[in-house]
């Protein structure tokens, strides 16, 4: 293997070089960790991992359940006979409920997830439990990973996000496509996990097969066709704040999704409240940067005694005034602060639109509904520009 | 955080995507053989230490230390970090971004130049009139600093500021910043 730096990134071959001298094992782990996760936030987007992830699965999945793609007429027939003892094995599983075969579906309709066709799914949002559901959304996928969901934001405008051969993309509110961070777009409790966002049934599966608990429940009918269903619940050990149980519909013939329900327990649903309460909007696209940058990326001159809050309050830059004298902090020129209005129970205004964010409240993050829903509907053929952000960008 | 172990432990950037696909691999075949009322992470981060190794037999990967216990000890802190409170993977790296927003200018500067950029260190030290080896103890001690920060150090978690804030003064003084 040629370990070489390549042309214009010196440093991949170079790793140990920026290491100093031992000091001790655990020193040595915590740096190895910190330069871990550097490489990973420069280098590894949650597109490439969720991609890198689905790949591996399904790599996992040809080579044990269905080969796919074979060239010489001798594979062939060991395709044939292996699709065939697929088919007599998914009867087997048919007829039974051990959480093993839950697994071994799964495993096979991921197998199986690049021969469904075009299909289109309703979201369906049970914002509490009690209330109506409400269909918010639709998701259309096709194949070779291409896909398009339309849905709303937190802040009640339309929200489009996309995949085609090009990439993932999203129209942002303004009108703009973003094609360089297009996930900051999606509504949080589309994250399914660090890996994966509910982009697609296939990416919620190979969720599901890590970190759920999986049994077959009971067979039901969809528009008249046997579905097998699927019941994974997230197992103890598992991250926080994803959805409790997760029930999947499998076509029994097809092993497609037809419909797949996420649920999130009312414990899980008052903590991402409070977490967004404390934590705002982590990814918000108003969100201010974390630091100014100068040019080549080095910080300003006037920051290199260290961040400013650190540094002695004589070392600190006075702030700038306005014509009128005022500051861009709302100080006055001689330090004192003008007094906030307060409204009649006597809150300020930051904690009056804390407690009643009301209609001009800043777009943020949504809290998991109750019950979330991807159900098959019927669509039209998509025009073949179907996936192109230049179809869904506002005239 | 599979993948960022994996960063940690193997050298080779371009033997990680394959290592990565052979641990899912894997881990998929022995599914069966995982104990459901352990943890996930350690029971995926052994497959992938042990494929490192086996890698690194069949000169395909160099991994970045053979000391068992610098390796024990990196799969110790990328369990502390999967099961602090809530946090997902993204959030980690969201917090390291802000760390890194809080470290000295010197040293953030560095990091950026030898991880952003991927130069040299001896680069870096030419074109900041620098020596080689305080480019490379400064990057250094901003690794140090910022495991701190990420509280990845659980020995030093418990003394970190009640904020989790760096040591500042503590830094600028390794640093010659004072």
């Amino acid at each position: 293997m040629n370990t070489e730096p390549a042309p214009g990134n010196e440093f991949t071959g170079r790793f140990d070089e920026r290491f100093a001298e031992y000091e001790s094992a655990a020193t040595t782990a915590d740096e190895l960790v910190i330069h871990g996760l550097i490489e990973s936030r420069n280098r590894d987007t949650p597109e490439s991992q969720s991609r890198r992830v689905l790949l591996a699965i399904r790599a996992a999945s040809a080579t044990e359940v269905l080969p796919l793609r074979r060239p010489s007429p001798l594979l062939r027939i060991f395709a044939a006979a292996a699709a065939l003892i697929l088919a007599v094995g998914t009867l087997g599983l048919l007829f039974s409920n051990t959480t093993q075969n839950a697994e071994a579906l799964v495993h096979a309709s991921i197998a199986n997830s690049d021969n469904v066709g075009p299909r289109r799914y309703a979201l369906i949002v049970t914002p509490e439990v009690g209330q109506a559901p409400r269909e918010v959304g639709t998701l259309d996928l096709a194949p070779t990973d291409r896909m398009l969901l339309t849905t709303q934001a937190a802040d009640g405008k339309g929200l489009i996000v996309g995949r085609n051969e090009t990439g993932e993309w999203a129209v942002r509110p303004d009108g703009a496509v973003d094609r360089a961070e297009p996930r900051r777009a999606w509504p949080g409790w589309l994250h399914l996990a660090d890996d994966a966002l509910i982009a697609s049934p296939e990416e919620v599966l190979v969720v599901l097969a890590r970190d759920y608990d999986l049994n077959v429940s009971d067979s039901i009918e969809l528009n008249g066709r046997p579905q097998r269903v699927i019941v994974g619940t997230v197992r103890p050990m598992g991250p926080r704040r994803r959805p409790t149980e997760v029930s999947v519909c499998l076509d029994q013939s097809s092993l497609a999704v037809t419909r797949l329900d996420l649920r999130w327990s009312q414990a899980a649903i008052d903590e991402a409240k409070a977490h967004i309460a404390r934590m705002g909007d982590p990814g918000s696209r108003d969100r201010p940067p974390l630091r100014e940058r100068g040019p080549e990326g080095r910080a300003p001159e006037g920051d290199r005694g260290g961040p400013i809050g650190d540094r002695p309050r004589e070392y600190r830059p006075a702030p700038a005034q306005r014509p009128d004298g005022s500051r861009p902090d709302g100080s006055r020129p001689d330090g004192s602060r003008p007094e906030h209005p307060r409204d009649a129970s006597g809150l300020g205004p930051d904690t009056a639109r804390r407690l009643n964010p009301g209609p001009q409240a800043r777009p943020g993050r949504l809290p998991p509904p109750a019950l979330l829903r991807f159900e098959v509907v019927p669509m039209p053929p998509f025009a073949p520009d179907w996936f192109d952000p230049a179809v869904h960008e506002p005239k | 955080m599979l993948i960022a172990y994996l960063r940690s432990t193997v050298r080779d950037p371009a033997a990680i995507d394959d290592l990565f696909q052979e641990t899912m691999i894997v881990a998929w075949r022995r599914l069966p053989d995982f104990d459901r009322t352990r943890p996930f992470g350690p029971w995926l981060r052994g497959i992938a230490g042990n494929l490192v190794m086996a890698a690194f037999r069949k000169g395909k990967a160099r991994p970045t230390t053979l000391d068992p216990e610098i390796l024990a000890a990196v799969g110790d802190r990328y369990g502390t970090l999967e099961r602090s409170s809530g946090d997902s993977f993204r959030e980690h790296l969201t917090t390291l971004a802000e760390c890194m927003s809080r470290l000295p200018a010197a040293m953030r500067e560095a990091v950026e130049l030898a991880y952003g950029r991927g130069m040299l260190l001896k680069h870096i030290a030419e074109s900041r009139g620098e020596m080689e080896e305080t480019i490379k103890k400064r990057v250094q001690r901003a690794r140090q600093a910022l495991a701190t920060c990420l509280g990845a150090d659980t020995r030093v978690a418990s003394a970190l500021r009640p904020n989790g804030g760096l040591s500042l003064p503590a830094i600028m003084e390794t640093e010659g910043m004072k």
